[in-house]
Order: structure tokens, then C-alpha cells, then sequence
């Protein structure tokens, strides 16, 4: 059947179309081009609205062991945050920590259709899985995370070599079911299981007496000698800690331009300056992503309200406990692998800390000039639910409606930023590029997503075009994801609530020699065979619950 | 299937869907449906895997009746009542999946076997926190294992092998481990080490946990602790473990709540947490940072012991479809959680439901009695029920994922013989099918 989406202006940066009216077609769930003499079989008018592919979150706490943790540690609040089941969609609860179902329906309300989770330890990959099958309509994806594990780190001590830890990256990447990998305070969540209770970037790890440093570039060389599309994806050393730009900008330059995601970029760019001792750090650390085009970043933009910290980063996390909002906190060593950290946070509007942290989030998306090294995400939940997104976008593209959300914030924390003379607004264009074009490409997606071009999957949200940002974004007119309706007008298609969409994996070739060396580890020492261990594709695509889309890498293995 | 085969068809490297602990290296024989653990067995496992199939065929009203006549007839009892009861819960990750389906469908509850002891530990989380280990760091850090009111080995008999003695540990975590049990009527020998040493135990009665807890935190925490023999024990022997705990390079505390007095283990536990908590907070030892008000840099991580029968895994199954941990309600359509009003022996007293559906695919478990019920039981089980429907055990007749004592790692288990038996998610799906669609109302969120 073809489709015709008649008369939208389109912002699909990928393909350099920036609004203009456009008709788009769509046959067998695909975007193609114009038939000459071929009639569509149906005619949907878009004129006057905006027209983008589906929304892409690259960073989104979606699923795993530490979120359910998260989610049963917030039950006073989802008390009151509950949705009803309708016949069609599933009940669930919990607006900065939702079920499964909830989440995929909220996602595909604010016209997102892929999300992917960025921190599954690979102990836990099975249940990160198995919860990513129960969230409705998203593609999804998730990546593993490697750099306090046990495995990696004795490697490096004993110095096997960097084809061998190039294999065990690929190993983990196609056992865990991943698309990328992440390190999460890289050897640090291992040197506080010795007891260590802060590591430096060029610290030794107490045991096996690697830096940060030297754990980074090697993981980063060995996924550009596999080809794996995203690069290594970072949260970095001192997260949280006043001074940490210091760390940040050491990192940058450390990596001597090999490609770096530096994730939740907004937690890691402190100052120490001030009679607090807390500044801004986002000038500084935006002029160093300026000039290294090697450097990605994504915000982990800090927005008012209640949420829940929920992070691989248990040395950081438990050094943070005293200040959770209400006084709970969990903590994780996890099987040889690394750990999780959970608190609750409330960001005041009117704590120094919080508000300045909220400032700096939004310095870093103004400085930071190309909107392809920048993507929009809140870390969802550690930051703010990502149902906070329309609201950040307003105060992107709105700087009156910004400079009036700054001035009811404390007078120290405005002196302490320069938010208010920074004039620029986003686009919609640029708007596009930072929340689907530009995740699509880093991810490695981008044949077949985040644009709209022929070829593509007929993903696309259709705006209407209101003056307040915030409402367009908060109630898309239209959602399709592979061509079929699934929200219009803030509801969820009852036809299109149950879809179980795809699992985005990467699978580098690689000498499978290595198992015997990891099989010996997760024999020895963590007790199980490797058999056990290895998320078969049978698991996701059981009974057709799901399905694996595995991307191409470039390596030469 | 039970006549045909003579051979026996080995199967290695099997996974248990029972004992919470992850063991994958049994070794089992099929003979037909007969199963004979050759290797990694244990007193508590072996039988459930060598017990006989026994009858599958369901049953109404004690009489046989075909699978669609059972599935029927539990639609029909479901359909009419007005607050069922999903409980037991004994199943693995897809049972539990369809489990909650149903009670969306018809409006129920749904409750754990296990869910007392498995909700005093997560109410703890839920109120102060915790700090956990996994099984995997306790094999290859601890230096310093404290049982409190368990040895374990009575909910897992291979515990000690697989945990605590280990052939190897990670290089660099050190060669020494000490237990010590603190409790009543523990046997010690269980918990021996390979060179012949015994754990040290502290002979506590079981009623005065709770108190030998708070005490134990106290001292952690360099809090003044009055009388010479608090919880009936020398207060120099916790002063000697407490100091013990501040001093150990990687502490861990073991608790199986369903071993505390009921009416005492939320309370014992918090103790617990709240200690592990400050001692994680303490900081590096270094000589600016030291404050001197806990150990030396040392962690200190606990580790909760559930049984047989995939309470972790329900739960987890819970948490993730509707927010919530489990005892939790969708009468009203949205999930309400109420983990003393939805307890199973609560909402037969009170009459409040008026039907049980009751899930125990691993066990003869029977249901409680008192509404009309339905049973997804074990092939075997003997308790009648007015609908009886024998289901497959994952792990034996289907695959499926089960979850680990430690809540992180789940597991997957394989079938071992061809029982023709259903799963309980199958049954489930049948009975959903049987009730119909609901209508679909208007989108309220």
C-alpha cells in the first residue's frame, strides 16, 4: 500500500531538507521516493504541520536490575503516579522511574520510537533484556559495560595484549546482546571494591594498578579496530565533584583524538571557583568539544522536581548518599562485573547547587556550537524523567521563556553563569539534529533512521506548529512508526500497543579462541559455565516476543 | 513418552530451576520422564527433580476433564468473581508475565508463596536502603562471612561449596575467610573450612536477633551500648565482632528472613542495612580523611537467602510491568501495593477474595483453602482443587528464566524430557483467550 503524507514542512537534517513543504511517501513500512504514475492508496493531509523522523533517545535508563531497584524504592511516589490499564495498554506506575509498558507508551507519546539503554552490566543482561521485551512499541538497544570488570582489568595487568582484549570487547558485545559499549568510572567501581573511595583519572586502581587513562584509550582502540559504529561511551571519573571540569578537559585531551562519547557531560563540568566552591566548568569544557570534532557529548540536563539517581557508579553514588532526597539510598557490588548506585534526588529550584547545575546543563547546549556532537537527553531518570523533554526544548528555542525561568532562581547561582547572555536559539532544524538525526549517526543507525528519506523506516512525528514550544513537543499530532499509526493526538493506537519493537545489536567478528580464556574466569571465578552466561538469540526472539536487528561494524576482523 | 525410551539421555551442564543458586553443572539422566540427578544433586533438589511425573491430566470437581474443559471452566470461575487472588507465583519469568496479564484482565491480586520473608528485606530497601553483594563477590572477597539467624545450608545445602569454598579466588582478595553464625541451634560443621576450621558461633536465641542486631549496630557505630549481656550474649564477644566487621577488608552479612522470627525480621534487617550503610559511608584511610568513626577503608555488603520457588523472579517480573513489588492489586485497573492488606493468608481471613488462582509449577505446594480454586500445580501434586491443571516445571519440561537469590542474575533453564505437560504461561494465555478482550476504553493518561 502507498501512503501519501501531503504538504508537511519537513526537517530531516540528514538529508538537508530544512522545513520546507514537502510530500512524503510511504510503501511496506518504508519511506520511498514520489511514483511517478502510481496512485496513492491513501492520502494523509499534513499540511502546515512539522514533520520529523521518530524521536531517538541515546541515553535513557529503560531497563536492568538497578532501574527495577529504582522503581521499588520510589513506591510512596508511584502511589500516586498510576496508570490505568484501557483494554489495550497495560496499567503500571511511576512517572521518573516508569514500568515497562508505561514507558514505552509515554515515549511514543512525545514521538520518540527508539531508546536505548546505556548501562547493562553484562551479569545482568538477561534481565535487561527481558524487561526491554515488555516495553511496548520502541525499538530499543542497549550497551554493555566493561572497565571495573574484573576480566578486563586482571588482562591488562597481566598485559595479554590488545588483540585479546579486542576480542573480549566483541565477545561482550555479541554474548550481552549489545550495540555499544560503556564505561562507567572507568576502574573506579572496581577500586572501591578494594576499598578505594575516589580514583583520578591517572590514579592506579589499588589492585590492578590501572589508570583510568590507560583503561579509556584501550577500550576506545579496540572498538575502532573492531569498526563498532558508536564510539566508546563515557561517564567519566569525579562524577558529581566540584572541580571535576579539570577531569573532563584531562580526558579530552587524554584520548589524543581517538573518538570519545562523553555521556551526561552536564554532571562532569564543576568548577571549584566561588565562596561555595561550585562554578561553572561549561565554557571551558564547551570550547574543548568545539575543537575536537573527535568528541561527542550528550547533556544529562538537570530539570526541578523529584527523581531518582540510578547509576553503574557505585564508588559515586554512595560518596553522594548523604545528600538523597527522601534519606534512602541502595548500593551494588555486582558478580566480578561492577556495580549499582541508587538515590533518590530532589532538584530545588531555589538550592545554589541544583540551580547552577540546571544552568550548566543548558550553558553546555548553547556553547557547544555543532549540533551533531550534541545530543538532548536529561539521563533519564538521574537528571529528570525524559517526560521533561518538551519543557527543555522550549527553553532551547525560547530564550525569553529562558531568561524568565533563570530569574526565579537564587542570585548566587545566577552570578555564577553566564546563561543569561547567551542569546542563541535552537532550530527546529537543530532541534532535529540533536534528538534523531544526530543519535542515528553516532549510533550507527542512520541508513535506515533518524531521517526520512527513501529507504529509510517510516518512522515520523508530525507536529502542529504552536508558538509555545513546549505544548508542540508535549502532544505530537501524529506518530507512525514502520508506516503504521501508533499515536494520534496523545492517544495510543490500540492496534499498535501491544508492537514488541526491534533489539539493535552490533556483532564485530572476532578469534573465538578467547572463550577458553573467559570461560576459565566465569569458571574459576564467578562459579558458572559460559553456557549460562551467553544471552542466546533465541532469548529475545523466543516465540516471536522479539527481534534482533544486528548493524554492520567495519572492522577488519 | 514414559514407554517408548530404555535409553537414557545424559544431559550436562544443567542449570537448577530451584535452589536460588545458580547451579549450572548438574548432571542428569533422562529415562523418559524419569530424571536421575548423576552429579551436583543435593538433598533438597534431588527429589524435586526425581520425583515421577504422576497425573497430567486436569481436573474438575476431582473428575478428569480435558485441558480446554479445565481452561474453560477456570475462565468461567475467574470471570465471576469480584476479587480473585492470583497466588503462589511459582513459576519463571513468561508464567509470571501471563500471571499478570490475568490479573489485569479480571481485576485481582497478586501474591507470592514467599512473599513474607522476600518483602521484609525489600520493605527495608524500600524505607532506608541497603548494600548488597552478589554471590560472585562473596566467593572472591569476603574476608569476613557473619550468619545471622541462618546456616544457610538448610535453604541451600550447596551453599558453602559454591559460595563460601571455592577452589580459587580472584588473585589479590586474599586467602582467609571467617564465619561466624550467630543464631540458635546452628550447626557450625556445616560452614567448615577445607583446612578443618570451625566458624566461631555466637549461640543467640532466635527471639532476641532483633535485639543482638540493633546492639551489633551500635557498636559498629561507636554508640554507647548499656548492660553486660545484651541479647543474652557476653558484650564482649560484640564488641569483639563488632570490631571485627569495622576492621574486615570485605564484610558480609548473611540473612534469610524466612528463618527470622516473622514478626522480627523487618526490624533485624534494617539494623543490618542501617550498619552496612555507615560502614560504606566511612571514608578512604588516609591520614587527612580518617575521622576515626568506622573502619579503615574496609566495605561491608550483605547477601539475603530466599528459597526454592522463583520468589525473586516474580517480584522482579512485578517491579518492572507495574512499578511496584508484589502483594499489589489492579482491581481498580491501576496497581495498588499493599504489602500487609494483600498478604494471601489476609485476604482469606477477611473474605475479601473470593477466588484463588494458585500457581506452583516447581513443588507440591499446596493452596490454602477456604474460596473456589483453581490450581496450575506440579504434574503429581496431590490436592484437590475444583479445577486442577498439572503443568509443566520450567527447567524440566520448557525452558524458561528463573531468577537468582542475589536478584541480579537471571537464568536460564532447559527442558529435560518431553512431559507433553503445558507451561504455566500457556495455560494462562488459554485462559485469557477463554475470558475475551475487554472492551477498550478511553485513553486516561
Amino acid at each position: 500500500m502507498l501512503t501519501k503524507l501531503a504538504g508537511g514542512r519537513v526537517f530531516d537534517p540528514i538529508n538537508d531538507v530544512d522545513g520546507e513543504v514537502k510530500d512524503l511517501f510511504i510503501e511496506d513500512g518504508r519511506f520511498v521516493e514520489a511514483h511517478a504514475g502510481k496512485t496513492p492508496d491513501e492520502v494523509r493531509d499534513l499540511s502546515g504541520k512539522v514533520l520529523m523522523a521518530g524521536g531517538i533517545d541515546m541515553h535513557s535508563h529503560i531497563g536492568g536490575g538497578k532501574f527495577n531497584i529504582a522503581r521499588m524504592l520510589m513506591a510512596d511516589e508511584h502511589r500516586n503516579q498510576v496508570f490505568h490499564e484501557n483494554g489495550a495498554c497495560r496499567c503500571g506506575s511511576g512517572e521518573a522511574t516508569p514500568s515497562t509498558f508505561q514507558t514505552g507508551y509515554a515515549y511514543a507519546k512525545l514521538g520518540y520510537t527508539m531508546a536505548f539503554e546505556p548501562a547493562m552490566l553484562p551479569a545482568n543482561a538477561r534481565q535487561a533484556h527481558l524487561e526491554m521485551g515488555d516495553i511496548p512499541i520502541l525499538d530499543k538497544g542497549a550497551y554493555a559495560l566493561l572497565g571495573s570488570d574484573d576480566l578486563l582489568l586482571s588482562m591488562m595487568r597481566e598485559e595479554k595484549g590488545k588483540d585479546a582484549i579486542r576480542d573480549y570487547v566483541a565477545w561482550t558485545l555479541e554474548t550481552s546482546q549489545a550495540l555499544a559499549i560503556k564505561v562507567v568510572n572507568p576502574g573506579g567501581i572496581s577500586a572501591f571494591k578494594w576499598g578505594a573511595r575516589r580514583l583520578n583519572l591517572d590514579e592506579k586502581n589499588p589492585y590492578y594498578e590501572q589508570t583510568p587513562r590507560k583503561i579509556l584509550t584501550t577500550l576506545a582502540d579496540a572498538l575502532t579496530e573492531l569498526g563498532v559504529p558508536h564510539p566508546v561511551h563515557v561517564h567519566g571519573c569525579n562524577l558529581g565533584v566540584p572541580g571535576n571540569d579539570e577531569t573532563t578537559l584531562k580526558t579530552i585531551e587524554g584520548m589524543e583524538g581517538r573518538r570519545i562519547h562523553l555521556t551526561h557531560l552536564q554532571f562532569h563540568s564543576y568548577g571549584k571557583e566561588g565562596k561555595r566552591g561550585f562554578s561553572s566548568g561549561a565554557a571551558a569544557i564547551a570550547e574543548a568539544v568545539n575543537k575536537n570534532k573527535n568528541v561527542s557529548i550528550d547533556v544529562g540536563q538537570v530539570m526541578f522536581g523529584q527523581t531518582v539517581t540510578a547509576s553503574g557508579d557505585t564508588m559515586s553514588q554512595v560518596r553522594t548518599s548523604r545528600f538523597a532526597d527522601p534519606k534512602k539510598w541502595v548500593a551494588m557490588d555486582i558478580e566480578c562485573d561492577a556495580g549499582c548506585g541508587v538515590l533518590p534526588f530532589r532538584y530545588k529550584e531555589k538550592n545554589f547547587v541544583h540551580a547552577l547545575q540546571w544552568a550548566i546543563g543548558l550553558e553546555l547546549f548553547l556553547m557547544i556550537e555543532d549540533p551533531w556532537q550534541i545530543f538532548l537527553t536529561t539521563d533519564h531518570p538521574n537528571g529528570a524523567p525524559f517526560t521533561t523533554y518538551p519543557h527543555l526544548i522550549r527553553l532551547l528555542m525560547d530564550r525569553d521563556f529562558r531568561n524568565d525561568r533563570l530569574r526565579a532562581l537564587p542570585k548566587a547561582t545566577r552570578e555564577m553563569s553566564n546563561l543569561e547572555s547567551l542569546t542563541r536559539e535552537y532550530t527546529l532544524a537543530e532541534i532535529a539534529t540533536i534528538t534523531r538525526a544526530g543519535p542515528a549517526r553516532i549510533l550507527g543507525l542512520d541508513k535506515e533512521h533518524g531521517h526520512l528519506g527513501a529507504g529509510a523506516r517510516a518512522d515520523l512525528t508530525a507536529y502542529r506548529d504552536d508558538p509555545d514550544r513546549e505544548a508542540m513537543f508535549n502532544e505530537p499530532e501524529l506518530v507512525l512508526k514502520a508506516g503504521r499509526r501508533v499515536v494520534e493526538k496523545g492517544v495510543i493506537d490500540p492496534e499498535a500497543a501491544g508492537i514488541v519493537g526491534a533489539t539493535h545489536v552490533v556483532r564485530p567478528g572476532y578469534d573465538r579462541l578467547i572463550e577458553r580464556h573467559i570461560g576459565r574466569f566465569v569458571e574459576d571465578f564467578r562459579g558458572m559455565r559460559l553456557g549460562t552466561v551467553k544471552l542466546s538469540d533465541a532469548e529475545i526472539e523466543a516465540d516471536g516476543k522479539g527481534s534482533l536487528v544486528c548493524h554492520a561494524c567495519g572492522g577488519v576482523h | 513418552m514414559t514407554e517408548q525410551s530404555d535409553a537414557a539421555i545424559r544431559h550436562e551442564g544443567v542449570v537448577s530451576p530451584f535452589n536460588a543458586l545458580g547451579s549450572d553443572d548438574l548432571v542428569v539422566e533422562a529415562r523418559g520422564t524419569r530424571l536421575a540427578v548423576v552429579a551436583g544433586g543435593d538433598p533438597l533438589t534431588t527429589p524435586l527433580f526425581e520425583a515421577e511425573l504422576g497425573p497430567t491430566s486436569p481436573r474438575i470437581g476431582g473428575k478428569e476433564a480435558s485441558l480446554a474443559e479445565a481452561v474453560h471452566a477456570a475462565a468461567e470461575l475467574l470471570g465471576k468473581a469480584r476479587f480473585p487472588l492470583i497466588g503462589g507465583l511459582e513459576t519463571d519469568t513468561n508464567g509470571m508475565r501471563a500471571a499478570l496479564k490475568v490479573a489485569e484482565r479480571v481485576g485481582g491480586v497478586v501474591d507470592h508463596a514467599a512473599s513474607g520473608p522476600l518483602l521484609a528485606t525489600i520493605r527495608v530497601m524500600q524505607t532506608g536502603g541497603n548494600v548488597m553483594a552478589t554471590l560472585a563477590e562473596v566467593r572472591n572477597r569476603a574476608d569476613l562471612v557473619l550468619f545471622v539467624g541462618t546456616d544457610a545450608a538448610s535453604l541451600m545445602p550447596r551453599f558453602f561449596k559454591q559460595v563460601i569454598w571455592p577452589e580459587q579466588r580472584l588473585p589479590g582478595t586474599g586467602t582467609t575467610r571467617r564465619l561466624v553464625f550467630l543464631g540458635d541451634g546452628l550447626d557450625p560443621k556445616v560452614g567448615v573450612a577445607p583446612d578443618g576450621t570451625l566458624p566461631t558461633h555466637l549461640p543467640c536465641a532466635t527471639d532476641r536477633l532483633v535485639e543482638a542486631a540493633a546492639v551489633l549496630r551500635a557498636l559498629v557505630e561507636r554508640r554507647a551500648v548499656r548492660g553486660e549481656t545484651p541479647a543474652g550474649l557476653p558484650l564482649s564477644d560484640l564488641e569483639k565482632l563488632a570490631a571485627d566487621i569495622r576492621e574486615a577488608r570485605y564484610a558480609i552479612i548473611v540473612w534469610a528472613a524466612s528463618q527470622l522470627p516473622a514478626e522480627d525480621a523487618e526490624l533485624t534487617i534494617s539494623s543490618l542495612c542501617e550498619m552496612l550503610k555507615t560502614l560504606n559511608q566511612a571514608p578512604s584511610p588516609s591520614p587527612e580523611s580518617s575521622d576515626g568513626q568506622a573502619g579503615p577503608g574496609g566495605r561491608a555488603l550483605g547477601l539475603a537467602l530466599t528459597g526454592p520457588g522463583n520468589s525473586i523472579g516474580a517480584n522482579q517480573v512485578t517491579a518492572w510491568s507495574w512499578g511496584v513489588p508484589i502483594r499489589t492489586s489492579v482491581a481498580t485497573g491501576a496497581p495498588v501495593y499493599d504489602p500487609d492488606g494483600y498478604a494471601t493468608e489476609a485476604l482469606l481471613a477477611s473474605g475479601r477474595a473470593d477466588a484463588l488462582l494458585w500457581i506452583a509449577s516447581f513443588m507440591d505446594r499446596p493452596p490454602p483453602k477456604g474460596v473456589p480454586t483453581i490450581v496450575l500445580g506440579r504434574a503429581g501434586a496431590t490436592a484437590e482443587a475444583d479445577i486442577v491443571i498439572p503443568v509443566g516445571t520450567p527447567g524440566l519440561d520448557h525452558a524458561g528464566t528463573v531468577f537468582r537469590t542475589d536478584t541480579v542474575v537471571a537464568l536460564p533453564v532447559g527442558q529435560l524430557r518431553e512431559s507433553g505437560l503445558p507451561s504455566v504461561e500457556q495455560v494462562l494465555n488459554d485462559i485469557l483467550t477463554a475470558l475475551g478482550k475487554k472492551p477498550v476504553a478511553e485513553d486516561k493518561a
